[in-house]
């Protein structure tokens, strides 16, 4: 591992193995793989430990650590399971907007629904909104101290799960300065959760429709002021980029894992496999891209801490490390060869797991224009 | 219910071992946590509190860079105070775990009144279980050890003893001395918010100088005959198969057999 | 130099066997000494015949009809009553959880050194060294004590057999014990026998394709049952549906790492040994002398596993003690 963790990071770290240890063992994740989806107590010794309040600053009850440092930790959980890493990083990614946008009384508000082991779900993706965010449909209409709100969203991590949501919600017609960010109690009733999508992968993470049929939220939920919706799912999701990256580092490191040991193990020709020159070139650039994949987010993690909005290096981190993983994967099945492609082995979950983190939270090509219009932008003048 | 555990910094290799002139392992080659049985003494702690309200202090004896992280690892799981014990009375070059348990029982007084004192059933560095029954018999208490259940029955607290073949069970007469099993609890994780407050806490300290709970006579009798101890690797055996032919040797499945009593695998 | 020793001889049932064993091992262990006894029992009946004739030296007995191997106070208090008027040096337990409790608490009473689980003992001129495994056993202690010093010793007598030739008959006193504490307070259950519990057993007994059917599994079963240990199986063995799922062993089953593994008809096929290459020792039973089990294994018989299997029950028909 090429960081330099201090020694709060090793404490943490073996913190959430420990636990990753009892909690996710080889069987148990198996089985919810299988399933397709993770029954919710399985998650209970994950908010004992306080694993969704780790951003949270502690004079609102949460542990009040870094980006740098929560990176570093989900990076370790998700080696384990990224289905299940992804469940309490959504979280995040709802409460960031809060953090970034909204006021003291708003962070403790959603800290208080979440701290004694409720999920929480970001909104914004509808059927015809997914890349192009601004195209949000969903309503929310204005009625005195409060806002109706309508629509359909869908593709929401934790959509069955969640306690609390922070949706996006279209308040005016114009356009993207129409739209207006809100935190959406489920205890206000009238939402209801959709189908729960059969993945290919991720398959311990919760993923559904829901639907607002007016439902009734104090104008003190918006976040932010009206009109400035987008920005702020914006600025959220720049945020949970390399989020999302530090994911694909821990599958990639478990790829590593896997494939040195298995490597070592297995004879072929009266010799480890790992002698031969085809695997070790598999194995030298999988370790490679790891650590450079690592060392991406963990600078861009530094960056954030430091106040950045990381436009590009998100978007940068997030590409990079997606695309890496996909190769790091398909060659650790090819490394365990006929091994590779049974259920009965721990590699080909990882093939499944790490497609999709190209595609969501905005997909490659996406990431690719904003990079340029970023780089656009810097040149300018 | 106030209780108070009894925990010790554990010196554990974290790499090959390596050993210095007096038999100690090296500070490169070691360093100090939590005793994971302690681990069980302060889970079975915070249970009984949690039933019943009251506070879990943990003490430690030994130098700061051995107890500030058992102390502090303590405080992560959530006891409420901890403290830092060292006696200028205890001879340092020696292996003095008796008279350790008599200062233990001392500084016990000195914290204040317990309903019980729990500690871990041995040390995994240097296992030995004896404190629990010398800080009982120095503070004239009962004493429960190999701790395996503990239950409010009827407003009594009843234990359970774990045997090779069969258990004990009776009730316990507070305040009590008790060591618990490994296997009496799961011990919660800390959270890290805890983690980070137990970083931050004030330790206390505490300092022994003058033994009240045994006879002067009987204390200088102990450090007297304090002994040495040194560690040492465990000599290596190497792994040498020793197969036998069944097709050509009938007594095959007998030397087997008593290669493996003389070897005491059986 | 001439050092006063006591072995402490608790007369129950479940501490016998190992009384025996202690015996032995101090008489191992101190070979030029006069080994002396102390027996605790119910009443003096019977205790000359088992112990008359085992080479010890001097025997005491403290006799009371309340004695109980669970009043361990009690016990304590009767033992520390009497070394307290008896001149000794060192005072040797067996290592059973009971017996070591009863010494702990007499050494507390005493407030002499204990040491717990001594595999080795080593006069000196200076005086003695006791050796123990520290470190979850990857290391050894070595204690000294000075010539004056006295201690409370429980050793590790697992193993050591209980073979004792010898021609001294000891000098049995029996002696009344003093006024005795009010007994501890308690009652005793015996452990309900556990099913199958591989990944704790101690010793595990796996079969794999060799076995060649069912019938394979119930004489491994039973060697299990005679061992203490668990029964395990390959892969193989589990999905021709010879024996249940939950004793699969290896990548898609368990990760056991016994005392000792003995793997009978099993090839050795990397799936099954990742679940069971960190057992402390293993012993592979197969016919085919190249199969990759042996490259583990610490002893091997190259034969058919049922036919190895029927010799070592018969062998081993006297239970092991566990």
């Amino acid at each position: 591992m090429a960081l330099q963790y201090t020694d709060e990071q090793k404490d943490f770290l073996k913190m959430v193995t420990e636990f990753a240890d009892e909690t996710l063992t080889p069987s148990v994740v198996k089985a919810c793989d299988e399933a397709g989806s993770c029954p919710e107590e399985l998650f209970k010794p994950a908010f004992d430990m306080g694993l969704h309040m780790l951003e949270i600053p502690e004079k609102f009850g949460g542990a009040g650590l870094s980006y740098e440092t929560t990176a570093m930790i989900f990076e370790k959980l998700a080696s384990y399971d990224p289905g299940y890493a992804i469940t309490l990083v959504s979280t995040f990614v709802a409460l960031r907007s809060v953090m970034i946008a909204g006021t003291d009384e708003q962070v403790q508000h959603f800290a208080d629904i979440i701290a004694p082991g409720k999920f929480a779900a970001f909104a914004l993706s509808e059927p015809d909104a997914g890349t192009d965010a601004g195209s949000v449909k969903a309503t929310a209409t204005r009625e005195g101290d409060y806002y109706i709100l309508n629509g359909d969203k869908t593709f929401i991590t934790n959509g069955s799960l969640a306690d609390v949501f922070v949706g996006i919600f279209r308040t005016t017609d114009d356009g993207n300065k129409g739209l207006s960010a809100f935190i959406v109690e489920k205890s206000r009733g009238g939402i209801t959760a959709g189908k729960h999508e059969d993945k290919m992968g991720l398959r311990l993470s919760n993923t559904t429709d829901v639907a607002f049929d007016h439902v009734k939220v104090p104008a003190a939920n918006r976040i932010g002021d009206e009109g400035h919706g987008l920005k702020v799912a914006l600025n959220s999701l720049n945020l949970s980029r390399a989020f999302v990256a530090t994911l694909a580092v821990g599958i990639m490191q478990r790829a590593l894992d896997e494939s040195v040991k298995y490597a070592r193990l297995r004879q072929q020709f009266n010799r480890p496999i790992i002698k031969f020159e085809a695997v070790q070139e598999m194995l030298a650039d999988m370790a490679t891209q790891t650590e450079a994949a690592r060392l991406m987010v963990n600078n861009t993690m530094k960056m954030m801490d430091a106040g950045s909005l990381v436009r590009k290096e998100g978007a940068m981190t997030k590409l990079f490390v997606t695309d890496a993983v996909q190769k790091a994967t398909s060659d650790a099945v090819q490394i365990f060869g006929g091994y590779g492609v049974s259920k009965d082995y721990p590699v080909e979950k990882l093939m499944r797991d790490c497609k999709v983190f190209q595609i969501f939270e905005g997909t490659n090509q996406i990431q690719r224009v904003t990079i340029a219009n970023e780089l656009n932008h810097e040149y300018r003048d | 219910m106030d209780i108070l555990v009894l925990i010790k910094g554990v010196i554990v290799p974290t790499q090959k071992p390596a050993f210095d002139e007096k038999g100690q392992l090296t500070a490169e080659t070691s360093t100090a946590i939590l005793n994971p049985y302690d681990k069980n003494a302060i889970e079975a702690a915070l249970q009984l509190v949690d039933d019943h309200n009251g506070d879990v202090t943990v003490a430690s004896y030994g130098v700061a860079t051995t107890t500030e992280p058992a102390l502090r690892a303590g405080l992560a799981l959530g006891a409420t105070k901890a403290v830092a014990i060292d006696s200028p009375l205890v001879a340092t070059d020696k292996d003095n775990d008796s008279a350790i348990g008599v200062v233990l029982a001392e500084a016990a007084r000195k914290l204040g009144q317990f309903d019980l004192i729990l500690t871990g059933s041995q040390a995994l560095d240097m296992p030995q279980g004896y404190v629990g029954a010398l800080v009982a018999n120095s503070l004239n208490l009962p004493y429960f050890d190999n701790v395996n259940a503990l239950a409010t029955v009827d407003d009594e607290l009843v234990y359970t003893t774990l045997w090779e073949k069969g258990t004990i069970t009776g009730k316990v007469q507070e305040p009590a001395v008790i060591s618990v099993t490994d296997s009496i609890n799961k011990p919660r994780l800390p959270s890290f918010k805890t983690k980070m407050m137990a970083k931050r806490a004030e330790l206390e300290q505490l300092t022994i100088d003058s033994i009240t709970v045994i006879d002067q006579s009987a204390w200088d009798d102990l450090n007297k005959q304090a002994p040495t101890s040194r560690l040492a690797p465990l000599p290596v055996q190497k792994k040498k198969s020793v197969v036998y032919q069944l097709a050509d040797d009938e007594a095959a499945v007998t030397k087997l057999i008593t290669t493996l009593k003389a070897q005491s695998i059986l | 130099m001439k050092k006063s020793i006591y072995l402490v001889l608790l007369a129950d049932p479940e501490f016998e066997d190992k009384n025996l064993n202690l015996i032995h091992f101090a008489q191992i262990n101190f070979e030029n000494e006069d080994l002396n006894a102390v027996v605790v029992a119910p009443s003096d009946q019977g205790i000359e015949e088992k112990y008359g004739e085992t080479g010890l030296n001097e025997i005491d007995i403290l006799a009371y009809s309340q004695f109980s191997k669970i009043n361990l106070a009690q016990t304590a208090s009767v033992l520390s009553d009497y070394f307290v008027s008896q001149a000794h040096s060192l005072i040797l337990f067996a290592n059973d959880k009971g017996t070591t409790s009863i010494a702990t608490r007499l050494g507390a009473a005493l407030k002499e050194n204990v040491i717990t689980q001594a595999n080795q003992l080593t006069m000196t001129t200076t005086g003695l060294q006791a050796q123990k495994k520290v470190q979850a056993g990857t290391m050894l202690q070595q204690t000294v004590l000075t010539a004056a010093a006295k201690a409370v010793i429980t050793c590790d007598v697992t193993g050591i057999n209980d073979r004792i030739t010898t021609n001294t008959t000891a000098t049995i006193t029996v002696k009344t014990a003093g006024e005795l504490v009010v007994a501890d307070d308690v009652t005793y259950a015996d452990l309900p026998v556990k099913a199958n519990d591989l990944e704790n057993a101690k010793i595990v007994v796996a079969g794999g394709r060799g076995m060649q059917g069912p019938a394979g599994f119930e004489l491994l079963q039973k060697l299990a049952d005679q061992l203490h240990g668990a029964l395990g199986a390959s892969r193989v063995a589990v999905n021709n549906g010879w024996v249940d799922e939950s004793t699969m062993v290896g990548q898609t089953g368990k990760v056991v790492a016994p005392d000792l593994y003995i793997a009978v008809g099993i090839s050795g096929a990397l799936q099954h040994t990742v679940g069971m290459d960190q057992s402390k020792c293993i012993i592979a039973i197969n016919t085919d002398p190249t199969a990759p089990i042996f490259k583990l294994a610490d002893y091997g018989i190259i034969g058919d596993g049922e036919t190895v299997v029927k010799r070592l029950l018969s062998e081993l028909s006297t239970p092991v003690p566990s």
